[in-house]
């Protein structure tokens, strides 16, 4: 327990000293060359010991570690950070790591009370593969999903720098809009592709487990299927009407609501066969 | 510093545009004019800058207020038709530590017309290389050129002298690559065709805009345009159908009144999907109506927009002036003691000379005596090497001295005094160092 909560103390305690220094790079006036670089190996570094938390809590509960708030949000948080040095590096988007770095951060500092919580037992009337699967895909739909909703937060900063004529710092070191709206849709696009697979793996769980009624009135499957119908005319949207700009870029930043509620938000305020996940202290 | 540094030169602050025409160089040109330079003073070196706004001969080694009018005269490639006299008038020169401190200036962008340009540095650069391929550096031009790159660079990061654009066209260009990154595949739609938006539309082109669309009211002057910069040539009054179809529209036109209405670009932005579109107004009176501008996705920016951000880049880039000033100060401060390294180094060895000469002829002179005849060889060497001994010791004092003087900024001063001390300046050979001493003194002095 001391080991899990010291290791994953550091990863946090990394991944703030790059949120400070990617804020530092984007506001400062003449920020230290290659500050960038200098993020992403921060970030890279704070994932190590959180992946390395994750193991340990494998291995002590002998099953994926996806079961408790502290797994969840580590989990989505690792994976938005790959998923972000992936993408993020290898395009013209400076200044995105800024936003990327603290909501990270915030969302590992909100998961860490919860880091020694025991999580009940996994239904045994499904497939462990495939509902390892469901949930690892899932994460990954959602991780793509919110690196898209802060590329469209940078956006929509942008536009607002365009609009009131703020060509501060700020404005120098943000991408160009078009390179923003171009990401963002790839991104949306590879994540919906990913949510649908894990839905349809979800629907197979609940098929295999022969209690259909009862899942379908889960508020975390209506969540997530109202979050896929949002992204489901998104991608309609884009691919079909050829629509872009700010307005896309609102409803793509909306989205990061959508998800949050749906992955985490909705085991707070309702009751959900998907229960065997448990929510924060309290479930200890 | 006795390496006999100068500069020779005239710039657009001191001489004319007829007279720096004169004196312009292809690039060609300079390696036959730094081969014909080293030819006729052998063991000098020598750079030549020639941009539109200076052309300045940088030497070393040679006596340039000795030979300016022959210098002067090659760098008006021996005009005839030019009045040398009145020439010579509009020449600068500089000398010793002054010359660094001005070629770090004008590296910098300093001293270029629009401060903190950066093509100067692009052209001080090809003008180190065309004398590096001259063989026309040596030990003096090589380190000041390389030691100006690294402090030039040092002051384009630590100040924001070269900071953001300072002219119209290239701010349009900026908001335009802010907008679209990648121009590869927009279409710059060009309306009237002020000198502005043709400096900007030649940017455009030349960061890749995929199609251009010229319209004017007179179409022979749109199909003059549009044959100048590979583009399409539009009769006026099909803007409303093009205007979907252009990325970016440069609109200056004479026109007394808005050409470019709202109602029109609303439509064309529904046309567009939500596509941005980036419309630049350098007319006045305007050309598009600023109500364009409220829609979402269209940036709409008039004259006075790209004027107001020219001016905070511009008052941005005179605030650190005085920061880039004091990094140069620094800067050649630095090569000064870069160089004094190199004279003590050479002092060092003259007084080991001078040593081992006062020992040899005094050893000589002494055992030469009637009286020294008995003595061994083994005799000898102990008495030579005692006598090495108290002359290493003598001097210990004044070796230790000069280094701590060079150290403390007080080279000159002390480096005079040793000279006279062991008469340096009189001995053979000194008459060249003399007058170099001398001048590196004064242009301490003057520091």
């Amino acid at each position: 327990m001391l080991l899990e909560a010291s290791l994953a103390a550091s990863g946090i305690g990394l991944f703030c000293v790059a949120s400070v220094f990617s804020v530092a790079c984007l506001l400062c006036r003449n920020p230290p060359g290659r500050g960038e670089l200098g993020v992403s190996l921060l970030l890279a570094l704070g994932c190590v010991p959180l992946v390395a938390v994750l193991l340990l809590r494998s291995a002590n509960t002998g099953r994926v570690p996806l079961f408790s708030t502290f797994d969840a949000l580590t989990v989505y948080g690792v994976f938005l950070t790959i998923a972000a040095l992936c993408f993020l590096t290898r395009h013209r988007t400076q200044g995105v790591f800024a936003i990327l770095s603290p909501y990270v951060t915030i969302i590992l500092i909100a998961g860490f009370p919860a880091v020694g919580v025991e999580t009940g037992p996994v239904p045994h009337t499904v497939s462990n593969v495939v509902l390892l699967s469901h949930m690892i895909i899932a994460f990954a739909g959602y991780a793509l999903f919110s690196l898209a909703s802060i590329l469209a937060f940078a956006y929509l900063i942008q536009n607002r720098n365009f609009k009131h004529r703020n060509f501060g710092v700020v404005f120098e070191r943000l991408p160009a809009l078009e390179t923003l709206d171009d990401l963002m849709f790839r991104l949306v696009g590879f994540a919906f592709l990913l949510l649908t697979i894990s839905l349809m793996l979800g629907v197979y769980l609940v098929h295999q487990s022969g209690s259909g009624a009862e899942w379908a009135a889960d508020p975390k499957v209506v969540a997530t299927f109202v979050t896929w119908a949002l992204y489901a005319g998104l991608v309609h949207m884009r691919a079909n009407a050829g629509r872009h700009g700010t307005r896309l870029a609102l409803v793509t930043f909306i989205g990061l609501a959508f998800v949050l509620f749906s992955m985490i938000g909705v085991h707070m305020v309702a009751h959900s066969v998907h229960g065997f996940v448990q929510i924060g202290v309290a479930a200890k | 510093m006795n390496m006999n540094l100068s500069v020779l030169g005239i710039n657009f602050r001191t001489a004319p545009i007829e007279l720096r025409e004169q004196a312009s160089f292809v690039a060609a040109d300079v390696g036959v004019a730094l081969g014909r330079l080293c030819a006729e003073f052998p063991g000098s070196e020598a750079v030549l800058l020639s941009t539109c706004n200076r052309t300045e001969l940088y030497t070393a080694g040679i006596d340039v207020e000795a030979k300016q009018t022959a210098l002067i005269r090659m760098l008006l490639k021996g005009n005839g038709s030019t009045d040398l006299s009145e020439a010579t008038r509009h020449f600068y020169t500089k000398k010793d530590l002054t010359v660094a401190e001005h070629l770090l200036a004008v590296v910098s962008g300093l001293d270029s017309m629009v401060v903190g340009e950066t093509e100067i540095l692009g052209q001080v650069k090809q003008a180190y290389m065309l004398a590096e391929q001259a063989q026309a550096l040596g030990k003096a031009l090589d380190p000041l050129f390389q030691n100006a790159f690294r402090i030039a660079k040092r002051i384009h990061t630590e100040t924001d002298l070269c900071r953001g654009r300072v002219s119209v066209s290239s701010i349009a260009v900026e908001f335009a690559e802010k907008v679209f990154e990648d121009l590869g595949s927009k279409t710059v739609m060009i309306v009237g065709a002020g000198e502005t938006a043709e400096l900007s539309l030649k940017s455009l082109i030349e960061r890749g805009a995929k199609e251009v669309l010229v319209l004017n009211r007179s179409l022979e002057r749109a199909l003059s345009l549009a044959e100048r910069y590979g583009g399409r040539a539009i009769p006026y009054d099909l803007l409303d159908d093009y205007l979907p179809r252009a990325d970016i529209v440069i609109s200056s036109t004479s026109a007394p009144h808005c050409v470019i209405r709202e109602a029109t670009v609303r439509k064309a932005v529904a046309v567009r999907r939500g596509l941005p579109l980036l419309l630049i107004d350098i007319a006045v009176p305007r050309d598009i109506e600023p109500a364009a501008g409220e829609l979402a996705n269209v940036y709409l920016y008039d004259i006075d927009d790209l004027q107001r951000v020219a001016a905070e880049n511009l008052a941005k880039r005179q605030e650190s002036v005085e920061e880039a000033r004091k990094i140069i100060r620094e800067g050649a401060a630095e090569v000064a003691c870069m160089f004094e390294s190199a004279d003590l180094r050479e002092m060092m060895r003259r007084l080991d000379e001078f040593g081992q000469e006062v020992s040899d002829t005094v050893l000589q002179r002494m055992l030469a005596k009637e009286k020294m005849a008995a003595l061994s060889d083994e005799a000898r060497e102990e008495v030579r090497a005692i006598a090495q001994k108290v002359v290493a010791k003598l001097l210990a004092g004044p070796r230790e001295s000069l280094k701590r003087a060079a150290r403390n900024g007080q080279w000159a001063e002390y480096a005079n005094v040793v000279s006279d001390l062991f008469r340096f300046n009189d001995r053979p050979g000194a008459d060249r160092d003399n007058s170099e001493a001398k001048n590196d003194k004064d242009s301490r002095k003057r520091q």
